[in-house]
């Protein structure tokens, strides 16, 4: 019986000398700012849900080699069955033209997707973190004419916002923020809906969220002994 | 005979150069990042500093917005109305749970609003401008109680999409045109005079790009004609 104590006393003291360095290698600091570059390649007009996907292959260590994905909501979108009703369905109600810089400009948020995008930073090791974004995508309109010709939806520029969800796992748990990306859209053959490939830059704000959860503890608990 | 094939050689030396012309377009992509101050309080709120990195490196820049129908602050009254007016007229809510926060559009998406401007220096004497077709900023609601307080306020993150315009190229960039972006931080830091730091990252790694091209940048003529009048007057 003083046999089978000490063996699990001894057992607690093996995982928590196991436990206790990996903790310390996971502590990061109550707010960090990470910053990468990324491409992927996606297709919002022939698949439902549009993805977009790729990798990070260069900038902070925390991230470098991650995986990311944007999912859009096509829910309020024409089914991609027929790719040019949908992109009609799209340029026809979400682009805004201006006149003075020649150019279209269509906002991807909750108001033209059924929902507001989402994105995801899958990292083996690391980690995983995601929440909501917002994306802005402005086509030129080189020769003038007020009308999108098929050469100029081969390139367009982007930027948005993104909002970190405090849902990260690994040693992304516990951190919430917020984060901005730009960069550029390329599509060989936009006529034949060809994928489009993105390149970009992206800064995150982490910051601690843990304080948040242990206020919503602690009301909890007092609420448990009312 | 001799007339006729000096007339056959002119008439082909033309048309070699005319599509040698044509074709040869550079394409140029610059990289940049920012670091200035400016507030919503000033009349117009432009936010001015360096070019801290990239191919632009070293310069100057500044963005600036149009303020229009922005009332002006009252300085007798607890509240700050210019604030509350660009707020409003700007930003709305998303209540996604995990994910509060305020979306702000400039110009608001449709609205024919007249964009901001912006201007890069460099220190060479390159110059180039335009219009941000939009601007983005997102102010997270930390608490999640759909009021904008203060702290929420001062940290916030901006991005945007830039439009080159030939008009406004100067030096190296006198024929260019093109499209860019950028995205950073927006961030109070002064409170007592609301101004604010806008960093576009980063000197190492700059962000910041724009895509630049020396053809096709109005129709036709009116291309060259920019180039010509520009140099009469340089």
């Amino acid at each position: 019986m003083i046999m089978k104590g000490n063996m699990i006393i001894g057992l607690f003291l093996i995982a928590g000398v196991v436990i206790s360095p990996v903790c310390a290698s996971a502590q990061l600091p109550e707010a960090l700012s990470v910053q990468f570059e990324f491409d992927g390649m996606g297709n919002a007009m022939i698949n439902s849900l549009p993805v977009y996907a790729g990798s990070i292959y260069a900038g902070d260590p925390l991230v470098l080699g991650a995986d990311w994905w944007i999912r859009i909501d096509d829910s309020t979108w024409p089914p991609p069955s027929n790719p040019q009703v949908r992109w009609d369905y799209l340029f026809n109600n979400f682009a805004t033209y201006d006149a003075n810089s020649f150019s279209w400009t269509i906002v991807f948020d909750e108001a033209s997707c059924g929902t507001k995008p989402v994105w995801e930073i899958d990292h083996v090791t690391n980690g995983t973190m995601g929440g909501t974004l917002v994306v802005v995508v402005t086509f030129t309109d080189w020769d003038q004419d007020e009308t999108l010709d098929i050469d100029e939806r081969m390139f367009a520029v982007y930027s948005g916002n993104l909002i970190i969800m405090k849902y990260g796992t690994g040693i992304f748990a516990g951190y919430c923020g917020d984060g901005t990306f730009n960069g550029s859209i390329q599509n060989p053959d936009p006529a034949n809906w060809a994928d489009d490939y993105v390149e970009g830059s992206c800064f995150l704000n982490l910051q601690n969220c843990q304080i948040g959860t242990r206020e919503t503890s602690w009301t909890a608990i007092k609420s448990m002994y009312r | 005979m001799n007339r006729k094939l000096l007339l056959g050689i002119a008439v082909l030396c033309i048309l070699v150069f005319a599509v040698a012309s044509a074709s040869a377009i550079t394409f140029r992509t610059e990289r940049f990042s920012l670091n200035g101050t400016g507030s919503f309080m000033a009349h117009p709120p432009t936010f001015a500093g360096q070019i801290t990195g990239g191919t632009l490196f070293p310069g100057t820049f500044w963005i600036s917005f149009n303020d229009a129908g922005w009332p002006t602050d009252n300085p007798g009254t607890p509240q700050n109305e210019r604030l509350d007016y660009v707020i409003a007229h700007y930003f709305h809510y998303d209540p996604t749970v995990g994910g509060e926060s305020w979306d702000g559009y400039f110009p608001p998406s449709g609205s024919g609003e007249p964009m901001p401007t912006w201007r890069l220096f460099t220190a060479a004497g390159d110059t180039l401008g335009g219009s941000c077709t939009q601007i983005t900023i997102t102010i997270k609601d930390l608490n999640a109680n759909a009021v904008m307080e203060t702290s929420e306020y001062a940290a916030k993150v901006i991005s945007g999409n830039m439009v080159a315009y030939i008009n406004y190229g100067g030096g190296c960039f006198r024929n260019f045109c093109g499209t860019g972006s950028f995205s950073g931080t927006l961030n109070v830091v002064n409170a007592g005079t609301m101004e604010e730091e806008l960093y576009v990252p980063s000197p190492s790694l700059p962000s910041g790009r724009l895509y630049m091209k020396d053809g096709g940048c109005t129709v036709g003529v009116e291309s060259s004609s920019w180039g010509t009048i520009k140099s009469i007057y340089r």
